[in-house]
């Protein structure tokens, strides 16, 4: 308060300018020290909310989990690549299979076909079987990168769950708003459309 | 053979995995249509385009540098690629990137996996109402 006086200047009986001025700044410094409290208050709840787990899953288990993924690429891609070269040579035995069958049917145009050349065809033919065996067995067993990839995937499915968790109580800490989970019918929903759907899609769209 | 297909037309396969350019180049291969490019994404598929004459595009939608539907509206807007008809083939198949794709001018759409049938179905789809 600055009352005025009979010659029209300034008292400063109450309280000075100077006394505002400090008491001001007191009150700036006080709010500034109350929110900085706040904040550290905040830190602080915000780190004593974390499990020492998140420390390591975020030092090793996320580097780790994405080593996992990217061999579990090239794993499926490898064994992917493995199966068109099996398939290849299936049909490189399959095209000589054909070759004795007409080699066959043309000795068996020029007459009776003799017991040699039977037991002859016999062999070879009996030789191209345990070929196409030898790459069936082949291919079941490239399936084998599916059971270990299988496995890798689990593991990363277990380290994102848990990082949700982890994602869902500092959020909550922070107060942030979650709207909750999409259920498994709306994830469905989501999902892409078949192709029946999508001609039909085409076609109003006139494709 | 697909009818109305001329079997030595060039083709472009644009797709970042290499394992599904060689299931849709077998495909392609059954349909007894073997002159096939690969392109891994669509910066490199522009390249080769620009390089080289193609008939037929066949391209994924998830890439990297370029997505598909990306790389589909640069060659419609080019002058020089624009009729060139182009196959979607991706997993990517709900609604809105139907509607898209249709809006920027593709031919058809198939969504994977896919069988060497329905690749036939649309070829024909493609080429009998470009021969029409």
């Amino acid at each position: 308060m600055s009352p005025h006086n009979g010659n029209g200047t300034h008292t400063t009986s109450l309280v000075t300018v100077e006394d505002l001025s400090a008491a001001l700044a007191e009150l700036l410094a006080t709010e500034s020290a109350h929110r900085l409290t706040l904040l550290r208050e905040t830190l602080l709840g915000i780190r004593s909310g974390f499990d020492p787990a998140a420390v390591g899953m975020s030092s090793t288990n996320i580097p780790d989990a994405i080593l996992k993924l990217s061999s579990v690429l090239n794993d499926s891609s490898e064994a992917s690549h493995k199966v068109f070269d099996l398939v290849d040579s299936q049909h490189k035995v399959i095209k000589q299979g054909e070759k004795h069958l007409a080699d066959l049917e043309q000795l068996a145009q020029q007459g009776p076909i003799s017991p040699d050349a039977a037991l002859a065809f016999v062999a070879k033919y009996r030789a191209l079987n345990h070929a196409m065996q030898a790459v069936s067995h082949d291919i079941v067993v490239s399936q084998e990168f599916q059971d270990l990839c299988g496995q890798k995937v689990k593991k990363v499915m277990r380290l994102v769950c848990d990082v949700e968790v982890y994602l869902r109580a500092l959020l909550e800490q922070l107060k942030v708003a979650m709207p909750n989970p999409k259920s498994a019918a709306e994830l469905e929903a989501e999902q892409n459309v078949d192709q029946e759907s999508t001609d039909a899609l085409l076609k109003e769209l006139g494709l | 053979m697909v009818a109305n297909v001329d079997p030595n037309i060039k083709i472009l396969v644009v797709d970042d995995f290499a394992t599904m350019r060689q299931i849709v180049k077998k495909s392609l291969g059954a349909l007894g249509l073997h002159n096939v490019t690969e392109a891994v994404d669509g910066v490199d598929a522009l390249a080769k385009l620009e390089k080289d004459q193609f008939n037929f595009i066949i391209s994924d939608w998830n890439m990297p540098n370029m997505m598909g539907i990306d790389f589909l509206k640069a060659v419609r807007s080019s002058d020089k690629l624009k009729a060139i008809p182009f196959l979607m083939v991706t997993a990517e198949a709900k609604r809105e990137n139907v509607i898209e794709a249709a809006k920027a001018g593709v031919s058809q759409y198939i969504v994977k996996p896919f069988t060497v049938e329905s690749l036939e179905e649309k070829l024909n789809a493609i080429f009998n109402r470009k021969s029409a």
